[in-house]
């Protein structure tokens, strides 16, 4: 049977083979000549309006001659109201930031509760239950401030910029009233999924609940795309006619350019975000609780909330390639802004914080490894793990250009330096991030493996497989990202890119699909101490709820930032005494004020789901009943 | 050593195959070749 599956199993694997080697001839390739056309007409077209209106025109004309709408206003600073003492600008970033930290926490956490509750469901294990009911009991007044924060926000829109969110009401009109009918939708369902958990329970009843928390998510996803949509519109506006005016209609208006790009980094980022902040609940429960089996608990929560934000973490730097690649693509301008231009700095920032998320992530299922008695087999390579994940940290954050001054600049003979100048291009960053994917995964399996003892006869074979599985894909990244990083052009540089992600994926998927067949029917070396970690494997967890909300801070901030001087790209000047790009240290203060609000609200969630369990008797105080 | 050598060195050959078959049609999907060509 064995022999028979492995036949199978290799002959599928030449055929994959042979077929990745037909497939360019079957499908219609694209030719470098068509490839460069295509791209160069795309993205000149939102360098003017003008230019990018007469096809979107054409398209829309059969429906568009029902409503005429005007051209976006020309305003002066007169037409923004201000109060004494209030800063527009950072009054509105402040509360949209705060609003969209929330929003993404309370969009994702039904996606993971209703995937523990399938688990729990599918094995009947009633721990998965209740840890579903509390990290959505956890996001119940989470979403009460996202609703609050989001009555704001509309308040500051409509005080502040009163013109800008009257054109983009006049032009999203159904989107918006769809959206407000869908939050009534949103919140019923929520608390009919929340309050009926309990009553819901068992047969049938589990299936309706069920039912209930793929409803929740679908609106839940679809609140946030309308959203989405007026975000994005506003860098990549759709429908233009020659002189910039909007003449289609509202699915042309949603479906712009860069709406799906945004989605799909959003959706996927959220689910990270989401997982980091339960994990960040689990440790602050963790920390505080009195008893073992409380700290076991929390101790098991925090392990399944770093596992979803890792998860989701593995494939979202190739989401925000995508976002980005998009934008290069709708417009070469905003992407030369976006990284080559005054934010690339923050991209420093980003690729430091993103290290952080990266090592506090390994920290912890380092330290994780502590609650196995069979870890120790696997304890003396965590550190070649640890320099290697150093070592592509380090060249993650490498500057390709440095604030120097005229002396500096001399001595180094040059704005780039001899060695590490050549770090700081995106082949060596897509080489060092394909590294800390690889070597993060890595990590998870150690962890998987530590308690486990392989029954399988073919157990060497399978781990020889796997040695060579990493070592063949760790070679083919390195190559790509060398030969063609420095030896070819531009266009060869960044097609290598696909082939480098699409690698580390392949190493990830085959790996998993060995183990999964290694260690079937596998033994345990003991049952697993949960609630034997360290103190400061809980603070990792910390580290990453906060990285991951200085980060989203910080690079929304860049994506808004794009826009530069206009409220709706190309077509909306900003005429507000703030229509500048502040300097990059303010923003990051400002970032961080609103991250430091953010993590206080987040406390008070935390510490309101403390006492909401805490029931005191007050013996004495209430009268007694006859 | 033997349990481990052999089934490595299969493996890696079949692994490597992979790879370059991916290299290879990503890049022609992308209307490129695998080596450079100026």
């Amino acid at each position: 049977m064995l022999t028979r599956n492995m036949k199978i199993t290799f002959g599928a694997f030449m055929l994959a083979i042979l077929a990745m080697f037909m497939l360019p001839d079957l499908m219609p390739a694209v030719h470098a000549s068509e490839a460069t056309a295509t791209e160069s007409s795309v993205a000149a077209a939102p360098a003017s309006a003008a230019a990018a209106a007469p096809a979107s025109a054409a398209a829309a004309e059969p429906v568009a001659n029902a409503i005429t709408y005007p051209p976006a206003p020309k305003l002066t600073e007169a037409d923004y109201p201000q109060i004494k003492g209030v800063n527009s600008r950072v009054a509105v970033w402040l509360v949209a930031q705060l609003h969209l930290w929330f929003g993404a926490f309370v969009v994702a956490v039904p996606m993971f509760v209703f995937i523990i509750e399938v688990i729990g469901m599918v094995t009947r294990d009633e721990r998965y239950d209740n840890m579903a009911y509390e990290f959505i009991k956890v996001s119940i007044t989470a979403y009460s401030l996202t609703a609050i924060l989001g009555g704001l926000l509309s308040f500051g829109l409509i005080l502040f910029y009163p013109d800008l969110f009257k054109y983009l009401a006049l032009i999203f009109k159904e989107s918006m009233w769809a959206y407000a009918l869908l939050f009534f939708a949103e919140s019923a369902v929520l608390y009919i999924y929340y309050y009926g958990w309990h009553w819901l329970q068992g047969g049938n009843k589990k299936w309706i609940h069920l039912t209930f928390g793929l409803l929740l998510n679908a609106v839940g996803l679809q609140l946030m795309f309308l959203a989405n949509a007026w975000t994005t519109f506003m860098m990549s506006p759709a429908a233009l006619d020659a002189a910039g005016v909007f003449n289609g209609n509202t699915w042309e208006a949603i479906h712009n350019f860069l709406w799906n790009p945004i989605n799909i980094h959003r959706v996927v980022a959220n689910v990270a975000y989401g997982g980091s902040v339960v994990g960040a609940y689990a440790a602050f429960k963790f920390l505080s609780a009195q008893k073992q089996a409380e700290r076991a608990h929390y101790d098991w929560v925090g392990y399944n909330a770093n596992f979803i934000a890792i998860s989701a973490l593995l494939p979202l730097p190739f989401a925000g390639y995508y976002l980005t690649a998009e934008m290069y693509a709708y417009s070469q301008q905003m992407g030369i802004t976006l990284m080559g231009g005054v934010f690339a700095w923050i991209f420093i920032i980003q690729a430091v914080l993103i290290g952080a998320l990266f090592l506090s992530a390994n920290y912890y299922l380092w330290c994780g490894m502590g609650r196995s008695e069979g870890a120790y087999r696997y304890n003396p390579r965590i550190k070649y793990i640890a320099i290697v994940l150093v070592i592509a940290f380090l060249v993650w954050f490498t500057p390709h250009t440095l604030v120097l001054t005229n002396s500096e600049l001399k001595d180094l003979g040059g704005p780039y330096h001899k060695y590490l100048g050549v770090l700081g291009i995106m082949p060596a960053k897509n080489t060092a991030v394909n590294f800390l994917l690889t070597f993060t995964f890595m990590s998870f399996l150690f962890y998987r493996r530590a308690n486990k003892v392989a029954t399988v006869s073919w157990a060497a074979a399978g781990n020889a497989a796997q040695i060579a599985l990493f070592t063949a894909g760790l070679i083919n990244i390195v190559i790509l990202g060398v030969y063609h990083g420095y030896f070819t052009n531009t266009v060869y540089k960044v097609a290598a890119s696909i082939p480098q992600v699409l690698t580390t994926l392949v190493i990830i998927i085959i790996s998993v699909v060995i183990d999964a067949f290694m260690y079937k029917g596998a033994k345990d070396v003991a049952p697993l101490h949960w609630g034997r970690m360290s103190t400061r494997s809980q603070y990792a967890l910390f580290l990453l709820a906060v990285s991951f909300t200085w980060l989203m801070g910080l690079m929304g901030y860049v994506r808004s930032g794009i826009r530069q001087h206009w409220h709706i790209s190309n077509i909306f000047r900003d005429g507000s005494p703030d229509a500048f790009t502040p300097g990059l240290g303010y923003a990051a203060s400002v970032v961080s004020v609103g991250t430091i609000i953010f993590m206080a609200m987040v406390i008070f969630v935390f510490w309101l789901s403390t006492i909401s369990g805490k029931h005191v008797v007050a013996k004495g105080y209430w009268k007694e009943q006859a | 050593m033997k349990a481990y050598f052999l089934p490595f060195i299969g493996a890696f050959v079949v692994f490597c195959l992979v790879f370059l078959a991916l290299d290879f049609s990503m890049m022609k999907l992308q209307g490129l070749t695998l080596i450079y060509q100026h």
